[in-house]
């Protein structure tokens, strides 16, 4: 049977648990409000310019720009593929970074022996996986998630797609549909997908349009500056929501350690009482008898 | 007198959202003036001074450079920053102007991105000329 001591040692180490991932859950929970805040921001932006070429392709070629078309060896399965993995800097946020790591890992098992698969680590949780498996990355990225950042990332992605070392390119995040329900999401970045992007019009839909419009200077160059706009747009979003989420799936792991310190705490507790009356009981029983032997 | 709905959208959010009587907007090849009832049009935009007016009243706002998707009852700016007069400190704008034409003048002699430079160049001309026409305190 352990020291009444040792007991109380543990109830002490549980509480200094406890104290830990409640002020944990507090931060997340500040910075998922934070967090969502941009998200929700940046999604009327992504959907409107979705929207906006999606209806100038609908009167235009769909293979007219070379982002926008797909490869032949990416329909056959053969090629380059590219995985842009958005995990997390840190853990301690329950299954968030293991789900993303997990589909990529599917991923990579189904379409490895096929075509060459490389991968973009976003986050350190995730570069640091893929380099313990010793998955040569093609990239990486850690720490704050800026508009800079998102756009030399989205830039690269582009880079390597338009000069052919990569035939697509696959975002592997994670959705943001409630605080309780994050989904790991694999949408494809590269050739763009005009279907992906959903237009859900909560900002305001675009102007109604009663003829096709004209463009200035040109259909071709708005054309031209407008998809790599879109798919900066798209990572952007995807990086903001994945980091919504990283932030929703801390703040529900915090609580559900607090409530779990909490439950070891009480049970503890009545424990090291149940040891504190033995003790008792036995002291008096030891005087009961003490003093029979004296009569 | 007439407006229209003009919605500024940025990938930080919305920036502007209300009916306006007229807008004038920098598009790629000059300046784009917008009245109630325009044909439908989708033009580039560079990175420039806009100006809206909101009951006989202008306002200015530094943007830099996106689309504009103008329709009859309804203009949408789809820009990478939008910044209202108000916001912006006019010194640190000149100071940062000033920094950006150096760095434009260095690229110029060495070989390194002229274009990058020349529109983070133009975009803080824009805030100064913006920040300029800032209501005085």
């Amino acid at each position: 049977m352990p020291s009444l001591r040792e007991i109380r040692g543990r109830i002490r180490s549980a509480r200094n648990i406890q104290q830990i991932t409640k002020a944990m859950k507090m931060v997340a929970a500040a910075r998922l409000r934070r967090a969502q805040d941009r998200m929700l921001g940046a999604r009327p932006y992504a959907a409107l310019i979705a929207a906006l070429l999606r209806d100038s392709v609908g009167r235009e070629d769909a293979a007219a720009h070379p982002l926008l078309r797909a490869r032949p060896a990416a329909a056959a399965g053969t090629g380059t593929l590219r995985l842009v993995v958005l995990t997390a800097d840190k853990g301690l946020c329950g299954a968030f970074n293991v789900n993303v790591l997990r589909r990529a890992v599917q991923i990579l098992r189904e379409q490895g022996d096929k075509r060459k698969v490389e991968v973009v680590a976003v986050g350190r949780k995730g570069r640091d996986f893929f380099q313990h498996f010793g998955v040569p990355l093609a990239g990486q990225a850690t720490g704050a998630i800026d508009a800079a950042a998102a756009l030399g990332l989205a830039r690269d992605q582009i880079e390597a797609y338009s000069s052919g070392a990569v035939d697509e390119v696959l975002l592997v995040g994670t959705e943001f549909a409630s605080v309780i329900s994050l989904r790991p999401q694999v949408a494809r970045l590269l050739p763009f997908d005009l279907a992906s992007v959903g237009a859900d019009g909560a900002a305001g839909d675009p102007p109604a349009a009663t003829a096709p419009p004209s463009y200035e200077p040109s259909r071709a160059s708005v054309f031209a500056e407008l998809v790599p706009r879109a798919v900066e747009a798209q990572v952007w979003r995807a990086l903001l929501e994945s980091q919504a989420c990283e932030f929703a799936a801390r703040m529900t792991a915090m609580d559900n350690a607090s409530r779990n310190s909490k439950e070891l705490i009480t049970s503890l507790t009545l424990y090291a009482n149940r040891i504190r009356q033995a003790v008792i009981t036995k002291e008096i029983a030891e005087l009961v008898g003490g003093a029979e032997a004296l009569k | 007198m007439k407006t229209f709905l003009l919605d500024i959208v940025t990938p930080d959010g919305p920036a502007f959202q209300g009916p306006v009587e007229r807008l004038v907007l920098p598009a790629a090849e000059g300046l784009l003036g917008v009245l109630p009832g325009h044909e439908p049009l989708v033009a580039s935009m560079r990175p420039g001074p806009l100006h809206y007016e909101v009951d006989g009243k202008v306002e200015w706002m530094a943007v830099s450079g996106g689309f504009a998707q103008i329709g009859p009852s309804k203009v949408v700016l789809l820009v990478e920053t939008a910044e209202a007069s108000g916001a912006i400190d006019q010194a640190r704008a000149r100071a940062r102007a000033e920094q950006k034409r150096n760095a434009l003048e260095g690229a110029r002699r060495g070989r390194a991105d002229v274009a990058l430079i020349e529109a983070s160049l133009m975009k803080e001309l824009a805030r100064l000329k913006v920040a300029e026409k800032a209501p005085r305190p």
